[in-house]
């Protein structure tokens, strides 16, 4: 029965029992039985032109902000295809808050898939208790990266998937994305600084 | 559940081993994890000295010698500092915490739902420098009947309140007060009573009092608490407001209260999926339609994140997952 619910695109389940649950969201799916937990990504892995942009935006903004930054990733039903948003945010060293939200109309053919957000230079990559507050009690995929090492080094990244049940589990970055070396997007990066969406 | 379905997922290390992991990590690296120490400390640290703004109560300060530090240490971790106000300010019990840098903001996030509330036996209602022991109506008690409970006992809140009950504790939950109500009900000067162990402040202009004046006048004086107050119970007779904060919505939204109609037509999807659930012709509330429909959609078992927009032409009810908030 649950091959026949994962094959159909987009579905969505939930089942639990003494021995564990199986957890299909549209994009994703967490099954845990006994203390095996397994992960799946429904929806094809994300670019890597998705992933360079994010990186690249958040290595500016610590570069010249040193603060913090915060990207979303969607399924578009309609396009078939992921979407990034860079949502217009207030941001410091120790935060990033969306100023304005995604809501109704377009949510209603844009899935959330993933939520990610930078540490900037100042902080490693791990899960306050901010983070912890605002994701464990969600459905959801986060991810928290950290360019302490330097801008110009390898950014060091943690993602886990959140069961909306106060719990976690930590996934990899090739759960999610194509494996492909990072190259730097200028373009995107002085875009979104144009567009005014991070706000210091 | 079948264990085949694992040969389509992807095992994932549980998080008791990649802690260790991290650990060994830390070891290896520990001279530049150290050099770093101070920097991941903060982030789930307050800084010293710190304020405290307590929902309806008011506000707290914070030094070294209120969680008996060595002198010179100018951080405290978030979980001492959340103990240390649970243990002694009892109304933060029912609250949550936001912390940024040097301040702490403690207040009720929670809306409520329904006509009706459980209390408990051991429960308190706080508020206000107020704090009412409820054994003698514990139960489930309807809004109006404990605002005549409370006004037995010299608390007198607006007949539109309602409350939420939360590890032992009761608090009230406001609709804020709309602008055309001020602009009829108050003249200047007016008061504000600001809730907790505020002074009363007094606005007085030239042209008529509305909400920004209102609101202006709170965070002229209390800074830290710009973008975050909100005002209710207007008394026109006694041409007196209150007002307090709230770092969420913290207020009774009018999705909580909103029902939908179900009736044997209507469509109810999550996004595309057009889900199958039998439900029986009513109205719903967004808590009850999750409720219902918690095993179709993983989603559904945290409400709280979940949107419904109602198309009601077409009758069609979609359920979308909301974005998030405050990353730190």
């Amino acid at each position: 029965m649950i091959s026949e619910i994962l094959s159909k695109p987009l579905s969505s389940f939930y089942q639990e029992d003494e021995n564990g649950f199986v957890s299909i969201s549209p994009c994703w799916a967490i099954k845990k039985r006994d203390e095996r937990v397994g992960f799946l990504l429904r929806t094809p892995l994300i670019s890597s032109e998705i992933y360079n942009k994010i990186v690249s935006l958040f290595k500016k903004v610590a570069q010249i902000y040193n603060s913090e930054c915060l990207a979303r990733i969607y399924w578009d039903i309609e396009q078939n295809k992921y979407c990034l948003v860079i949502p217009y945010q207030q941001v410091s060293m120790v935060s990033v808050v969306p100023v304005h939200q995604e809501y109704d109309d377009w949510l209603l053919t844009h899935i959330p898939v993933l939520e990610v957000h930078s540490h900037g230079i100042a902080y490693e990559p791990f899960w306050s208790y901010i983070d912890d507050v605002d994701e464990l009690p969600r459905h959801g995929l986060f991810g928290v990266f950290s360019f302490c090492k330097g801008i110009n080094e390898k950014e060091n990244a943690l993602y886990r998937v959140c069961s909306g049940r106060d719990e976690y589990y930590r996934i990899s970055k090739d759960h999610l994305f194509e494996d492909e070396p990072f190259t730097y997007d200028s373009s995107f990066v002085k875009s979104i600084l144009e567009q005014g969406r991070i706000i210091i | 559940m079948s264990n085949n379905l694992f040969d389509m997922f992807k095992d994932i290390i549980p998080e008791m081993e990649q802690e260790e992991s991290k650990e060994v990590v830390k070891k290896t690296t520990k001279k530049k994890a150290e050099t770093k120490a101070d920097a991941r400390k903060a982030k789930n640290h307050l800084l010293l000295p710190a304020t405290a703004y307590i929902q309806f109560h008011g506000k707290v300060e914070l030094t070294c010698n209120t969680f008996e530090l060595t002198p010179g240490e100018k951080m405290v971790s978030t979980d001492i500092v959340m103990n240390y106000m649970q243990n002694n300010y009892k109304i933060t019990n029912a609250m949550d915490f936001t912390f940024e840098k040097n301040i702490v903001f403690v207040s009720n996030n929670m809306i409520a739902d329904g006509d009706t509330f459980d209390i408990e036996e051991k429960d308190f209602f706080c508020f206000d420098g107020f704090e009412l022991g409820l054994s003698d109506i514990a139960g489930t008690i309807g809004y109006a009947d404990f605002l005549s409970f409370l006004k037995e006992n010299d608390i007198s809140l607006d007949e539109s309140t309602k409350f939420i009950s939360k590890n032992g504790v009761v608090i009230p939950v406001f609709n804020e007060t709309q602008g055309k109500d001020i602009e009829k009900g108050l003249l200047s000067p007016c008061t504000i009573n600001l809730y907790g162990s505020y002074e009363d402040l007094t606005v007085s202009t030239d042209e008529a009092i509305t909400r920004d004046v209102l609101v202006s006048k709170i965070e002229e004086i209390y800074t830290d608490l710009k973008g975050k107050v909100k005002v209710c119970n207007l008394s026109a007779s006694n041409n007196t407001i209150g007002a307090y904060f709230c770092t969420g919505s913290g207020s009774n939204s009018k999705s909580a209260e909103t029902k939908y109609d179900v009736n044997t037509d209507t469509v109810i999807k999550f996004y595309n999926n057009v889900l199958t659930k039998k439900m029986e012709n009513g109205k719903y509330t967004q808590k009850e339609l999750c409720n219902l429909l918690r095993n179709e959609i993983p989603e559904c078992n945290t409400p709280e994140n979940i949107d419904v927009k109602y198309l009601k032409k077409e009758n069609i009810i979609f359920l979308l997952i909301k974005s998030g908030g405050r990353k730190g």
